[in-house]
């Protein structure tokens, strides 16, 4: 169609719509309308109104002093937009209005400290256009690093609107590919950092510069890169504090860190400092987050051999997280029951929440935590002491965890795994797991429980004679909890 | 509001033609969106919009393959058009600015769209 276009306009005046000045005129007065109660059924949908809601959406986008009143505008003007009858295949681009009001009144909502509006707007920006943003995003991610910076101007990295997409891919992708994601985070934050670059209004390059480190900190603890994601969080905090409403960021810096204590064990913390931080998220109005704490809550929990507490609490987030429709909460509530029930040797309902658990995940394309389920069937299998079906179930989790590079889970696996082939009686299969797990264990940085649990099995390796006890413990010290 | 279009009667090649009703359509799905695009999201001039998405279609038809996304990839296109025109003008202002002329000459303006 586009050659024919071209021959058909070829020295002909194309019109272009209504001049800048009438549009803008009209956009005012459709501003001042939707303050009233104009109704949408009634709107008629033509170039020239479509022209006014873009005429409107730059008005929308003009620096001004009263964050609240620009929000209710341009909030109006989504909802009148989305809900007009929009003919069909006509003047394409009703999503990209939509979606560039929604980016519009996660600014607005940035300004007027009320962050459940801005997380409810970023939500409904990241919806929107999904399929184009991805698009879009990974055609950036898909472009050498080096080359990158380069070509920064056509990609338009600069671009506040395209960088919350980046971040709403890289946030989707944390627990599919977290390597890939801590070099993107990393990259996308020294990009913004240096040259100092100016991004968006207001406190955006602060808010950038903090979420890209925050993102990189949860890449990193999810590969237990503990010293790291401490150093990646502290960033993350640097930059939130100075935002105009800082409030939700730095509580999402504290969930991250609490999840870091679950993960070391450190369940004294974790049910210490989870209720404050409840609080908090509660009183923000986001009970999203409210929920994941209590998550953590529930772990330390279940951790500490209080299971039915665990039970309950893990029952109640699965209920309050399927009316928030939050999937992944539920799905990793059904991954706890589940390893609950297989604990306590409830052996259908066990299996149920696997089921469950998996199909969720599968879904969300979470391989991590497919994998932990996959690790919990072989803990069930192993309890019910059919080996070889438990072994085959471990060995399964373990090539998933290396296929995301999870490290510290492979060689998790491999104890594991050792310990099960001592019980089938073969002592020279086990050795070779725990040789393999070793070079692992001596990179990440343990307890000191378990730096003499490690130097006991390493002893008791070159006696031949293997360290059960010194095994477990190391396994114990090593476990690791269903997170965020 | 619609373009003034050529049609079969003014003599064009049979092989890029199209009815007024495809052209009709194309207008208003495709065109006038782009050039809104270009207009207020990126704050052209009406005749610089209009300019930068015919600029966009003569370039999808040189290097725009059949696969993926058409739609997306016109897109994409105008707003680096867009880019790139902002920054000529952008450039030429501080020119302007920095040699104290109200504007640059036609020879100047010509040697920095060549960029």
């Amino acid at each position: 169609m586009i050659p024919a276009w071209i021959q058909a306009s070829n020295e002909a005046e194309i019109p272009t719509g209504l001049g800048v000045d009438e549009s803008l005129q009209r956009a005012l007065e459709l501003r001042d309308r939707l303050r009233g109660t104009l109704s949408a059924a009634s709107f008629p949908v033509d170039a020239e109104s479509v022209e006014t809601f873009h005429a409107l959406c730059a008005l929308l986008d003009q620096p001004g002093s009263d964050p609240k009143g620009r929000l209710a505008d341009t909030s109006a003007a989504f909802e009148f937009i989305s809900t007009v009858d929009w003919p069909r295949d006509e003047f394409g681009g009703r999503d990209d209005l939509l979606s560039r009001l929604a980016f519009l009144c996660w600014r607005h909502a940035r300004q007027t400290a009320e962050p459940s509006a801005e997380f409810r707007w970023a939500k409904a920006h990241s919806s929107i256009n999904r399929e184009r943003a991805l698009e879009d995003g990974e055609m950036i991610l898909a472009i050498p690093s080096l080359q990158r910076a380069e070509k920064a101007p056509q990609l338009r990295l600069e671009d506040p609107e395209r960088l919350l997409w980046v971040c709403d891919l890289l946030r989707e992708q944390l627990e599919s590919a977290p390597p890939i994601v801590m070099n993107e985070a990393v990259l996308f934050h020294d990009f913004i950092k240096t040259p100092h670059r100016r991004i968006g209004i207001s406190d955006e390059r602060e808010y950038y510069l903090g979420e890209f480190a925050l993102i990189a900190g949860v890449a990193c603890r999810l590969l237990s890169l503990r010293e790291e994601a401490r150093r990646w969080f502290d960033s993350a905090e640097t930059y939130f504090v100075v935002l105009h409403e800082s409030r939700a960021h730095m509580g999402r810096v504290a969930y991250q860190r609490l999840a870091l204590q679950l993960e070391e064990r450190d369940f004294g913390a974790v049910s210490h400092l989870a209720p404050p931080l409840i609080g908090s998220f509660t009183v923000l109005e986001l009970p999203e987050d409210a929920l994941k704490c209590r998550f953590l809550q529930a772990i330390a929990l279940k951790e500490t051999g209080r299971f039915d507490e665990a039970k309950e609490v893990f029952f109640q987030i699965a209920s309050e997280a399927r009316q928030l429709k939050e999937n992944r909460l539920l799905a990793l509530a059904a991954q706890n029951l589940f390893q609950l029930h297989a604990f306590l040797g409830e052996v259908d309902e066990a299996v149920s929440q696997a089921e469950e658990a998996s199909a969720i995940f599968g879904r969300l394309d979470s391989r991590v935590h497919l994998a932990k389920v996959q690790l919990g069937v072989g803990y069930l299998l192993r309890k019910q002491h059919r080996l070889a079906e438990s072994i085959e179930a471990f060995r399964k989790a373990q090539r998933q965890f290396a296929e995301i590079q999870m490290s510290a889970d492979v060689a998790a696996t491999h104890l594991v795994v050792a310990d099960l082939l001592l019980d089938a009686g073969d002592a020279a299969q086990a050795e070779r797991e725990i040789h393999a797990a070793l070079p692992v264990i001596d990179d990440l940085k343990l307890m000191p429980e378990g730096i003499a649990a490690l130097s006991l099995l390493r002893e008791s390796l070159h006696r031949r004679q293997i360290d059960r006890h010194a095994l477990r413990e190391l396994e114990g010290n090593f476990s690791k909890n269903p997170k965020d | 509001m619609r373009p003034a279009k050529r049609t079969a009667s003014d003599g064009l090649p049979p092989v890029v033609l199209a009815s007024a009703e495809a052209l009709d359509a194309f207008y208003r799905d495709l065109f006038l969106p782009l050039v809104w695009r270009a207009t207020w999201r990126h704050g052209l001039a009406k005749e610089d919009a209009r300019d930068v998405v015919q600029e966009a279609f003569l370039l999808a038809m040189a290097k725009m393959s059949g696969e993926g996304n058409p739609r997306g990839w016109l897109f994409q296109v105008v707003d680096n058009l867009c880019a790139n025109h902002q920054r000529k003008t952008f450039r030429r202002a501080r020119l302007a600015a920095k040699w104290g002329l109200e504007g640059l000459t036609r020879a100047d303006t010509e040697e920095e769209a060549s960029d």
